[in-house]
């Protein structure tokens, strides 16, 4: 026998795959040479690791996405055209976009539902100051920009006086 | 069955011959079932997350048309999977991925670079958890031809003999058995490089 088919006869000790005078044959072979013990421990580790070690996987979609495909496939009667380029192409870019397009419907929809200013019949210039008692307070608003500041000052006095009436 | 509850806590052989007298949602409590068993299977002779969601809707497609045909010989999943498995087949012919003259097979005649490496005493088991071990193997899985990874699922996975993975593959016991050696030994060379280069062995 050449060296390649006793190897490939050790794999099918392994398998299983021998008779049971193959399989005796073959051990008798073993017993003489160390390489052929060395490639049969280690195809019974490879085989070992591939049959216990498969990656589990779960569908990348939704169960019902999944099923709706085959209920119509069976109510039409007709098998998907498996492999045409063109339907993977847009199966993938819809599988992609369809979140893409969900996410940016919703912001859309958020953005739209905004409350808008209310109407106080008060135009607020560029600054502006307000004054009340032992309180600063100070605005600015930019149209263009559309930005809003609000500056508060307030006097350590006010800040102890609220301390204590929150303690109390 | 009427009721919804019904469905999903009838057994299988009951599910099998509802659907096999035409009632759908029996067949469609199969698919919830094992949806995920097929589409795993159809992926990891494809490699690719679309083409392997395809075949595997294709394969209950298939089932649901020859519902008849299914005796109860081998596991509605047994079944499920081969038709899987044929239709992956069919794919890979039809993209001629399955070559019958290419270089591997040259190697294989000749020598391949994986036959010049030293066999490693490769022990990650003690190395690397569980999930950490199947990411390794699955990557090395990637790496490996289309030929000789449809070999070892086959072997592996669907628990085929040498004799019926030659009449699926439309070849020879010799070519499976030397394919699935080379495949083995490339997988245990990959490992063993990961391993390395993650300093897990020296």
């Amino acid at each position: 026998m050449k060296e390649n088919e006793i190897e490939l006869k050790i794999q099918a000790l392994v398998d299983g795959e021998l008779t049971e005078s193959e399989a005796e044959q073959m051990r008798e072979c073993m017993d003489n040479d160390v390489r052929l013990q060395i490639l049969y421990a280690q195809l019974i580790q490879t085989k070992d690791l591939i049959s216990k070690y498969e990656m589990p996987r779960v569908l990348p979609e939704s169960g019902d996405f999944y099923w709706a495909k085959i209920a119509q496939e069976i109510g039409t009667g007709e098998p998907a055209n498996q492999g045409s380029n063109n339907s993977l192409v847009i199966k993938w870019l819809f599988r992609r976009l369809a979140p893409l397009l969900g996410i940016a419907t919703i912001v859309l929809l958020i953005t739209l539902q905004q409350p808008s200013m209310p109407d106080l019949g008060i135009e607020i210039k560029s600054d502006h100051e307000l004054l009340s008692d032992g309180i600063e307070v100070m605005t600015f608003n930019s149209v263009d920009d559309s930005v809003s500041i609000v500056w508060l000052d307030y006097s350590m006095d006010i800040q102890k006086d609220y301390m204590e009436l929150w303690l109390d | 069955m009427r009721e919804v509850s019904d469905y999903s806590a009838a057994d299988e052989p009951r599910l099998v011959d509802g659907a096999k007298s035409g009632d759908m949602q029996s067949f469609e409590e199969l698919v919830s079932r094992y949806r995920d068993k097929v589409y795993a299977r159809a992926y990891s002779i494809m490699r690719n997350e679309d083409l392997a969601v395809d075949l595997s809707q294709n394969a209950w497609v298939k089932a649901w048309q020859r519902r008849a045909q299914f005796h109860g010989d081998a596991s509605f999943a047994t079944w499920l999977n081969r038709i899987v498995t044929n239709l992956c087949l069919d794919e890979l012919r039809r993209q001629k991925r399955l070559r019958t003259d290419s270089i591997e097979e040259i190697e294989e005649a000749t020598g391949p670079v994986e036959n010049r490496m030293e066999i490693q005493d490769v022990d990650p088991i003690a190395k690397l958890n569980q999930k950490e071990l199947r990411e390794r193997i699955d990557d090395a899985m990637d790496k490996l031809s289309d030929s000789h990874r449809t070999v070892l699922v086959l072997y592996e996975y669907e628990q085929l003999e040498y004799k019926e993975i030659a009449d699926q593959m439309d070849t020879s016991i010799g070519t499976v058995m030397s394919r699935l050696f080379y495949a083995r030994k490339k997988l245990a060379a990959l490992l063993g490089e990961a391993l390395k280069r993650e300093g897990l062995i020296e």
